[in-house]
């Protein structure tokens, strides 16, 4: 997979089980958010094929669109932009909707419905950037769950979020996945979701592993990825946590 | 005593009106992060109107210079997206400025080969004369605006969600490349006009400054883009007023009228803020 003429990912031959948590852990410039982005469409391989749910996401971007939703990194989004946040929430229904893009009447009790969901009821006409780090992250969130995907991809969705935010999250994406949902998130923490995570990838320009954590996470596998910067340590009840590339 | 009925001030009070609505360009190149391009685009159509002239003098015949302005002007804030790749600020002002070098230059160069009575044509356009304005550029400049004008209400929110997140706005199936190049040319259409309205060295302070300023008291998009343009009409109308009492240049006193509401917003908001 190539990104502004530079060879980022090569070697990446899996298949990701829907539904599952799966966790794509890596240090920077491993090629996660372009293996995502690929999922999308938005990144095309320079050889090899994908296919989501049964669907090329090259050949039908449209199509992978409706499956899928998607929530970029915050840093990404432009806070020069004054919008409210229930017009962020109201994007992921509009945006399937035919130009201009009108909203109706029935759209207003899914975007509060959704807004509630993620414990922002109340926020429903604030200026987006003034929220929280966690609330933004929340209202992130909610614009994705309307579009009621089949798969959510989260691109480190808890970058600057407080822990109640966290908890809050990890509880929703635990029901989500209870609703047959495929979940994939790019973190460089997965100790908040130690319990949940059913699959770990690791990559590094390449896919070094994948399988469930018991299995991937060896001290060799690590070893090889962060260097002496991570380990693995035993516990209870979730047996396995990595330390160390924790970015602040 | 000045007749305010006269026709060259009913256009005009005409031409600001326009402007407002053009102003708008000002505001979407703010959301999207190239706050100068309009007016990138305006100095490029100094390059439009020195081919349209030169071409003119070396065939021997009229050749309007405002279709080549505009043109001009939308085609290098195209380039400027083109060049820019993946739009990130580094490329986009590398590009803003690699693409106003060569307008500049093909200016520059044609400007010295026509003659004097065909460089006060090209010089209209630096400095431009609101007062000085015909019913023909009127028309011209109410169809580019009214063409601009229908792209964005259509793409509005294209243009919202693509400023706020392009890539989740791609994610959700938005072309966002197309809609880009079509932002880029929107705005680049915008300063071209603006600088048959106003000249392009002024264009910076009628498009960017009103729109700088109503970003600091503007809660949504839609009211932003919708302040933008009452700011501009009203700074217009204000500026041109005062420009007929007091004797002076009309393009001016309005630039110097947008930059001043611009400085006294950023003042204020400044003070509220430590406040």
């Amino acid at each position: 997979m190539t990104y502004d003429g530079r060879r980022v990912l090569e070697d990446v031959t899996l298949q990701i089980p829907v539904p599952s948590i799966t966790v794509i852990i890596g240090p920077n410039g491993a090629g996660k958010s372009v293996f995502l982005r690929s999922l999308i469409g938005s990144i095309k391989p320079s050889s090899g094929s994908i296919s989501v749910l049964g669907v090329d996401p090259v050949a039908h971007p449209d199509k992978v669109k409706r499956l899928v939703s998607y929530v970029a990194q915050k840093e990404k989004f432009s806070y020069a932009v004054p919008i409210g946040v229930n017009e962020v929430v109201m994007m992921g229904l509009l945006a399937d909707k035919s130009i201009p893009r009108i909203h109706t009447k029935s759209d207003d009790p899914k975007v509060k419905e959704a807004l509630k969901v993620v414990d922002m009821g109340d926020q429903y006409e604030r200026p987006f950037d003034k929220l929280s780090g966690g609330q933004q992250q929340r209202v992130l969130l909610a614009r994705s769950i309307i579009r009621q995907p089949r798969v959510l991809i989260l691109d480190e969705p808890f970058n600057a979020v407080d822990v109640a935010t966290q908890n809050m999250m990890i509880e929703y994406l635990q029901r989500l996945r209870g609703k047959d949902v495929g979940i994939i998130i790019v973190t460089h923490d997965t100790n908040p979701l130690a319990c949940l995570i059913e699959h770990i990838m690791i990559l590094n320009k390449r896919l070094i592993d994948f399988g469930p954590p018991k299995k991937v996470l060896r001290p060799e596998v690590l070893a090889a990825v962060y260097g002496n910067n991570a380990r693995v340590l035993d516990g209870e009840p979730c047996p396995i946590i990595v330390t160390g590339d924790i970015h602040g | 005593m000045v007749d305010l009925l006269a026709p060259f001030l009913i256009r005009a009070y005409i031409a600001v009106v326009l402007s407002g609505v053009a102003a708008s360009a000002g505001s979407v190149a703010v959301l999207r992060g190239v706050s100068y391009l309009p007016a990138e685009a305006s100095h490029a159509a100094l390059g439009g109107v020195s081919i349209a002239v030169f071409l003119g003098f070396v065939l021997g015949t009229e050749v309007d210079p405002f279709y080549f302005a505009v043109l001009f002007s939308a085609a290098s804030a195209v380039l400027v997206a083109y060049a820019g790749g993946r739009l990130d600020k580094e490329s986009l002002n590398a590009a803003l400025g690699g693409v106003m070098a060569v307008s500049l230059s093909v200016y520059a160069l044609l400007r010295g080969l026509v003659p004097a009575n065909l460089k006060v044509v090209i010089d209209g356009y630096l400095v431009g004369d609101i007062l000085l304005l015909t019913n023909k550029d009127l028309m011209q400049l109410g169809i580019t605006v009214g063409v601009a004008l229908f792209f964005e209400l259509l793409f509005y929110r294209e243009v919202m969600y693509i400023c706020f997140d392009s890539e989740g706005a791609e994610a959700m199936g938005i072309k966002v490349k197309f809609y880009d190049y079509l932002m880029f040319f929107l705005m680049g259409l915008s300063g071209g006009l603006m600088s048959k309205i106003f000249g392009s060295l002024l264009v910076f302070a009628l498009v960017l400054a009103p729109a700088a300023a109503a970003r600091m008291f503007s809660a949504h998009v839609r009211t932003y883009l919708v302040n933008t343009m009452i700011l501009t009409i009203v700074l217009g109308m204000v500026g041109l007023f005062a420009s007929i009492y007091l004797d002076l240049p009309s393009s001016g006193m309005i630039a110097g009228l947008t930059s001043a509401a611009y400085v006294v917003s950023l003042l204020y908001f400044k003070a509220m803020k430590k406040g």
